[in-house]
């Protein structure tokens, strides 16, 4: 569990979604309320400057005006819808001769009132405004224009009231626009800091029971079969936990049925061969004098074949005995201080090969290991060789390659055909047999193995292979034991 | 087909993003109708201004506007309207004119009773005709709570440059 996974994992992954959401959900409430109150705030701005326009030309322009006192409407217009803070009004007469322009002189108020704005205001027939923006301020603009007044028929320029444009200053609304985003980025960082915290603690809720479940299913992949989970609860977590736990149940009940069945196994062949040791020891010895005492003579090849199987039988039985030993765990390491070339001529001598395996290695290597299983190591390497490979068998010891590895390493080469590619993986397993044809052959099929076991006690290894050269090599490595 | 996706989805995030930008603050708008334009409603009394036909003073009335008491007085500067021009009215001032009450604590007839007549532009020594002043001292008088016109800039010119008027030193003139 190092930190990459966790930041791919089902926590960040679902705390994610969650966030997204939560603040998905919350940008989407502050964006449609501000637009909202954005809405209903320069709503608000705009009827207030509105009305009072309406008000205010209401109220200044009689319906009857004394000729040319357009100006003095004017004026007052102007005081009146002008006084208002951030406000400014400029009255313009209505262009009624040919070559007059309804535009308010440039700079009388904050924004630029454009020609069609002012054609709209004049000819519209309505009050029109915009809002615009002059010099990165906001403003609203107003064009209005009275109605419901009498003129003449000759001279309407003399005693038709002013149009009046009005720009009314929108920084106070800008500025509580602004205040208002601020308090919503504010509320969204929070919901956002407060959704993060909710969804971690959420999504631990649901993933320990997660978590729990993969620790108890590494326990059972380590072989703790009694592993089981903690069920709480009625959702979808539970049932898996209480499915996991009927199968760690049924897989422990299958497992120990099949452990009990194979010690059961065990033991019986450990008994037979037991029990069949004693009288094939003394058949051994009866086929032993039956044959020579037949002779070389017509019936003497029968009782020297039956004196052979029957040693044959009698070493199939002593291996079955070992094997069991091992697989019982009954098999325990004697280690002595032992001279690795004595121990491994000795070994040879007892079988009488030291005439067909060439030993090499030196004189004074002293290895700390069990010498009765070392001897039954080497004797079966060599046997192997002899009986299976082709000579020139050679077996070199020596220290293992890494200097001051400590032990010993022992490599067993032969001429032989070498070891089929199928065969390399499985030459260790028991009652395996590199010639398929040659299934009745000396061997019990069982001495590799025991080779191995042996090794393996020891703390070391026993590998098969094939020489550069052709021929199979057995590389054993075998550490030094240590001190009691 | 690998990179456009990425793409893709930056290039909607960009629009995203821009529009969140974009909406906020206050934004322009064209130009929009706000219904009906509003009504002129003020009401004044109507003034009455002398005008001159034939070398007499004729009364005639026009509107007044709210706020402006001594608009008759100024209006005498202004050209007859159509229908009055139609009547044979003309009007003997030619000069904007100021009018404004003179406050006088000491005069036994009260503050307003005085009407302070100026022509617009201060120094101007040129002289009113006696029908001019005829129709300034009468329309004057026409204003409620005025007797009196404080004029300045008449012939027979005193050593303050002005002149107190009413409307009776040119009754022969009236009528």
């Amino acid at each position: 569990m190092t930190g990459w996974p966790r930041f791919t994992g089902l926590r960040v992954r679902l705390a994610a979604a969650f966030t997204a959401v939560a603040l998905l959900a919350s940008v989407l409430a502050s964006g449609i309320s501000y637009v909202l109150m954005r809405r209903v705030m320069l709503q608000r701005a705009q009827d207030a400057v509105l009305t009072d326009v309406r008000n205010t030309l209401a109220r200044q322009v009689p319906v009857e005006m004394p000729p040319d006192t357009e100006p003095l409407v004017g004026a007052a217009l102007e005081k009146a819808l002008g006084s208002a803070q951030g406000r400014k009004a400029v009255a313009v007469p209505v262009p009624l001769r040919r070559g007059e322009s309804a535009l308010p002189p440039p700079g009388a108020l904050d924004a630029p009132v454009t020609r069609e704005f002012a054609r709209r205001a004049v000819y519209g027939g309505e009050v029109v405004f915009q809002r615009i923006n002059a010099h990165g301020r906001p403003y609203l603009l107003v064009g209005a224009r009275i109605t419901g007044y009498r003129t003449t028929q000759n001279e309407p320029w003399r005693t038709t009231p002013p149009l009046v444009f009005v720009s009314a200053s929108l920084g106070r609304e800008a500025a509580d626009l602004r205040l208002l985003t601020r308090a919503l980025l504010i509320a969204d960082a929070a919901a956002l800091v407060v959704a993060l915290g909710l969804a971690l603690l959420a999504t631990r809720g649901v993933l320990r029971p997660v978590r729990r479940l993969g620790t108890a299913a590494r326990a059972l992949g380590d072989g703790r079969l009694e592993a089981r989970v903690h069920v709480r609860g009625r959702d979808e977590l539970a049932d898996l936990a209480r499915t996991f736990n009927r199968t760690a149940e049924a897989l422990e009940r299958t497992v120990t049925e099949l452990s009990a069945m194979e010690a059961a196994s065990r033991r019986f062949v450990a008994d037979v061969s037991h029990e069949l040791r004693t009288p094939l020891t003394s058949m051994i010895a009866m086929t032993d004098l039956l044959a020579e005492e037949a002779g070389p003579a017509e019936g003497g090849t029968a009782a020297r074949l039956v004196a052979d199987e029957t040693r044959r039988l009698g070493l199939l039985v002593e291996h079955l005995i070992e094997i069991s030993r091992f697989d019982a765990g009954a098999a325990a390491l004697v280690l002595d201080d032992v001279n690795v070339a004595d121990a491994v001529n000795a070994s040879l001598e007892a079988r009488r090969w030291q005439d067909d395996v060439e030993v090499e290695g030196p004189a004074d290597l002293f290895v700390r290991l069990d010498p009765r299983r070392f001897d039954v190591i080497v004797a079966n390497l060599a046997g192997n060789a002899l009986k299976h490979g082709g000579p020139p068998v050679s077996l070199a010891f020596g220290p293992p390659e890494p200097e001051g590895a400590g032990g010993v390493r022992v490599v067993v080469a032969d001429r032989g055909p070498g070891l089929a590619d199928d065969v390399i993986d499985v030459v260790f397993d028991r009652f395996v047999k590199a010639e398929a044809a040659r299934s009745r052959s000396e061997g019990s099929g069982l001495g590799l193995s025991i080779a191995r076991e042996n090794a393996l006690l020891h703390g070391g290894t026993l590998t098969a292979a094939n020489g550069p050269e052709g021929g199979a090599v057995f590389t054993l490595w075998l550490p030094d034991g240590e001190e009691e | 087909m690998i990179m456009r996706r990425p793409r893709r989805a930056r290039a909607l995030a960009a629009a995203a993003a821009y529009a969140a930008l974009a909406g906020c603050g206050i934004r322009p708008t064209g130009i929009i109708g706000a219904g009906e334009p509003p009504a002129a409603q003020a009401q004044s009394a109507t003034i009455t201004v002398y005008l001159v036909r034939d070398g007499r003073l004729q009364a005639v009335t026009r509107p007044g506007l709210p706020g402006r008491p001594y608009l008759a007085v100024e209006q005498l500067a202004v050209p007859p309207t159509g229908p009055e021009r139609a009547m044979g009215l003309r009007t003997e001032v030619h000069r904007q004119l100021d009018a404004y009450t003179l406050v006088e604590a000491s005069d036994p007839l009260g503050p307003r009773s005085q009407l302070a007549v100026r022509p617009t532009g201060a120094h101007q020594t040129k002289f009113w005709s006696r029908t001019a002043m005829a129709q300034i001292a009468c329309t004057a008088q026409a204003i409620p709570g005025i007797e009196r016109v404080n004029l300045r800039g008449t012939p027979d010119q005193d050593k303050n440059g002005w002149e107190m008027v009413t409307c009776d030193q040119f009754s022969d003139l009236v009528g």
